[in-house]
């Protein structure tokens, strides 16, 4: 899985894993893979959630105007 | 000599004019709305009265900050002017509805307005990204609101981007200020996928620019889906009635726009479990196919034994058909003659000779004979 997998690329990708899983016509051999592929992906979306962070940029809004602002 | 100053009528009005932009470049005067009138659909007249006074007013329809009524309170912002022809007036630069009775008044008159054309219908509403990655934050960087939003939005979820515009959420350039903003997000290179429009409570006055026909415009014209949220719980501004979301308050916000990490986490640790699960399936799936297999094979050999042994049956019959002791019994024999130092099996009468010795095989006994006499069937030549 890509390094800037966020959270909604890993949980859609858990998601399509269990389908798979679930699918009439699965194989063992795949089942088993899909198995390790979403031990591995619930993993990832661990540890995104436990250490991402938010990211915060400031912007002046155009045009400005000196008055009027909320302490 | 007389040294009086005496001006012509339009000198006097041209000083006087002089003297009052001097004296008052601008000035705003608060009082009751009466005589609204708007002319060609573009110049509005009324006058501005108190118990003691009236005040002749002038503007033009994009002044309005959305629907007037006579009786309302306002305060005007103009240039005091004396017109050459109809006498005093105040030039309007801008007026607002003040006084709780008034804003409301006006609320309402706007919202009746925008009701109208349909900004608030529910099926406008869009549905916003859960969670997003990217959201733009339209408020003032310095309020509690913004530290409460980014607060809880930071405690519950991360890896999201946070475009703030800092804009002032009251007074008189608020709703231009958040116009602006809104427009400068959907211009966005990068755009955000959810805009937040947030301040905290305050009185009716400082929540008035998200009443406005402007920012309630601006929040239904957007591009990107809005969220509102305006930190008061009795009235609801138009504003939010016309975002896509609506929240109490700028936490409540962030509550709505991502999910808990934690109850995340907690769902996140069941995934294993039912990853397990749905393998052990598709195991136990193709064992039971496996087994389903081997009992067609073990039924389909047993099937093929069966017919073997019928096969084997049936040659036996044939194999038992042919066999001489079975003719013995039944009364046959078997001849065989001496022919040289070998003895043969009697097919023809023809190699024997009187005193040949036959020895004869019958169902239980062997017996030695010697030939007689010998006739062939056919030509009835005989040996003796």
């Amino acid at each position: 899985m890509p390094k800037t997998a966020n959270y909604q690329t890993l949980s859609q990708e858990l998601e399509q894993v269990l389908a798979a899983l679930q699918a009439p016509d699965v194989q063992v051999d795949d089942a088993v893979q899909l198995y390790e592929q979403g031990l591995k992906l619930v993993a990832a979306l661990q540890q995104h959630l436990a250490q991402a962070e938010n990211t915060i940029k400031r912007l002046a809004v155009r045009p400005t105007s000196p008055t009027g602002r909320e302490v | 000599m007389n040294d009086e100053l005496v001006l012509t009528v339009g000198e006097f009005v041209a000083v006087m004019n002089q003297t009052l932009e001097f004296a008052y470049p601008n000035v705003t005067i608060s009082g009751e709305l009466a005589n609204f009138k708007v002319s060609k659909n573009r110049w509005v007249y009324f006058d501005l009265k108190d118990e003691e006074a009236t005040v002749r007013c002038f503007g033009t329809v994009y002044q309005l900050p959305g629907p007037l009524q006579d009786g309302m309170v306002l305060a005007v912002k103009g240039m005091p002017r004396l017109h050459p022809q109809y006498g005093f007036s105040l030039n309007i630069l801008s007026m607002r509805p003040t006084g709780e009775g008034s804003i409301k008044k006006a609320a309402v008159l706007l919202q009746a307005k925008l009701a109208a054309e349909g900004l608030f219908d529910p099926q406008r509403k869009r549905a916003v990204p859960y969670p997003p990655t990217h959201v733009g934050l339209i408020t003032s960087a310095e309020s509690a609101a913004y530290r409460d939003f980014i607060k809880v939005l930071g405690a519950r979820w991360g890896g999201i981007t946070i475009t703030v515009v800092d804009v002032h959420v009251q007074g008189e350039s608020a709703p231009v200020q958040l116009v602006a903003a809104i427009e400068q997000c959907n211009q966005m290179a990068r755009q955000p996928d959810v805009l937040v429009v947030t301040r905290g409570g305050g009185s009716a006055e400082d929540l008035q620019a998200f009443s406005t026909e402007q920012v309630t415009r601006a929040v239904a014209g957007s591009r990107i889906p809005t969220v509102v949220a305006i930190g008061h719980e009795v009235d609801v501004s138009l504003a939010e009635l016309a975002a896509d979301q609506r929240a109490s308050t700028p936490s409540n916000a962030a509550e709505l726009l991502v999910p808990d990490r934690r109850a995340v986490l907690a769902s996140l640790r069941e995934y294993p479990n039912h990853l397990r699960q749905a393998t052990l399936q598709v195991i136990t799936r193709a064992a039971g196919e496996l087994t389903f297999v081997q009992r067609l094979l073990h039924d389909g050999g047993g099937r093929v034994v069966a017919l073997a042994r019928r096969q084997l049956g049936a040659q036996q019959q044939v194999l038992r058909a042919y066999d001489p002791q079975a003719a013995l019994q039944r009364g046959y024999a078997l001849v065989r003659a001496q022919q040289g130092k070998e003895r043969h099996i009697v097919r023809s009468g023809r190699h024997l000779q009187p005193g040949t010795q036959l020895d004869i095989q019958i169902s239980d006994a062997e017996v030695t004979a010697e030939v007689k006499r010998v006739t062939m069937k056919q030509t009835g030549e005989a040996h003796a």
